[in-house]
């Protein structure tokens, strides 16, 4: 039988994971407590899945995405986010120093012009450490519709943010 | 950079961190997680999952048999004349042998009709029964299966 996580094995995942959780759940909905609780829905989602073992991480992106599409048919919780989105407080998606800011912030803006499926798609492997075969799962595309959205998202980024990688 | 290096745009990217969650999150998750982490391991696993659906049916199953066996009136045959001697007289047993043999033992779990759940402790037996009349040189021979069903008490999980 699987060994049973401990809390420090839950908090250190948890520390490993889920910025890059929080981060793929921001370019899926409008808010920042709405990203919030996909996440948190979506790790107990996965955690009950393979419990007792710790959740794989494409497991629980593709939970996000999937929690995500049903957040989005959903006509009471797309009310409730607008109305939360337009008392939303500006939110870094990125952990920096002040220095760093106003290049993230730059980033941060640049990759929300992208057409959500680039944004995707750039956000899991990037800051997601998925592959190409494990995007494919976790969003539900072939693996070269996943490998041609990364790279057209790459380019497009690239044109967005000239002016801060020189 | 004048001409495009997806890996070395790539590598610039992956040097912005993404925000950690908020500790809050992160605490209501981490409370959120731990009741089903204190979830008794045979409850939480697949394999139980597997073996409860097994074991329900077969339990109904037993518990059929058992009835069928213990209430069915045995078919009565006309006896031959030897046999019909030999039941007159009286049987003296002088050696008697009671046995016992544990064949399975399992534990389900059921549900009350509020919903509550409630474990059992199941366990099948076989009985033997040797009567021994030197007198008659007979040896009577019965084995009959036996189930014992124990509920264990109610548990909350």
């Amino acid at each position: 039988m699987e060994k049973q996580p401990t809390d420090a094995d839950w908090r250190s995942w948890l520390d490993r994971h889920g910025p890059g959780f929080g981060l793929f759940a921001r370019q899926k909905v409008h808010s920042a407590m709405d990203a919030q609780d996909l996440v948190q829905e979506a790790i107990l989602e996965a955690a009950e899945r393979v419990a007792p073992a710790l959740p794989p991480p494409p497991l629980v992106f593709a939970t996000i995405h999937r929690r995500a599409i049903d957040r989005a048919r959903s006509a009471s919780r797309r009310a409730a986010r607008e109305i939360s989105a337009a008392t939303d407080q500006p939110v870094v998606w990125f952990d920096v120093t002040p220095e760093e800011r106003e290049r993230a912030q730059f980033i941060q803006s640049a990759l929300a012009k992208l057409p959500e499926s680039y944004r995707e798609v750039v956000a899991l492997k990037v800051w997601g450490d998925l592959t190409f075969a494990e995007i494919s799962e976790a969003l539900g595309i072939p693996p070269n519709t996943a490998a041609s959205r990364y790279r057209y998202g790459l380019q497009e980024l690239r044109k967005l943010t000239k002016e801060v990688f020189t | 950079m004048n001409e495009f290096d997806p890996e070395q745009f790539e590598t610039e990217l992956r040097t912005l961190r993404p925000a950690p969650l908020p500790s809050n999150t992160r605490e209501e998750l981490l409370r959120r997680l731990a009741p089903a982490r204190r979830q008794p391991d045979f409850l939480r696993t697949p394999i139980w999952t597997q073996w409860l659906k097994w074991v329900v049916p077969a339990t109904a199953l037993a518990v059929f048999a058992a009835i069928v066996i213990t209430y069915a009136k045995p078919e009565i045959k006309p006896a031959p004349a030897t046999a019909l001697a030999a039941a007159a007289a009286p049987l003296q047993a002088d050696k008697v042998e009671l046995d016992r043999q544990l064949v399975a033992q399992f534990e389900a779990v059921g549900r009350l009709p509020d919903g509550r759940p409630v474990r059992f402790r199941c366990a099948q037996w076989m009985d033997d029964l040797l009567v021994h009349d030197s007198a008659d040189g007979l040896v009577l021979k019965r084995t009959a299966p036996r189930l014992e069903i124990v509920p264990l008490g109610f548990e909350t999980y």
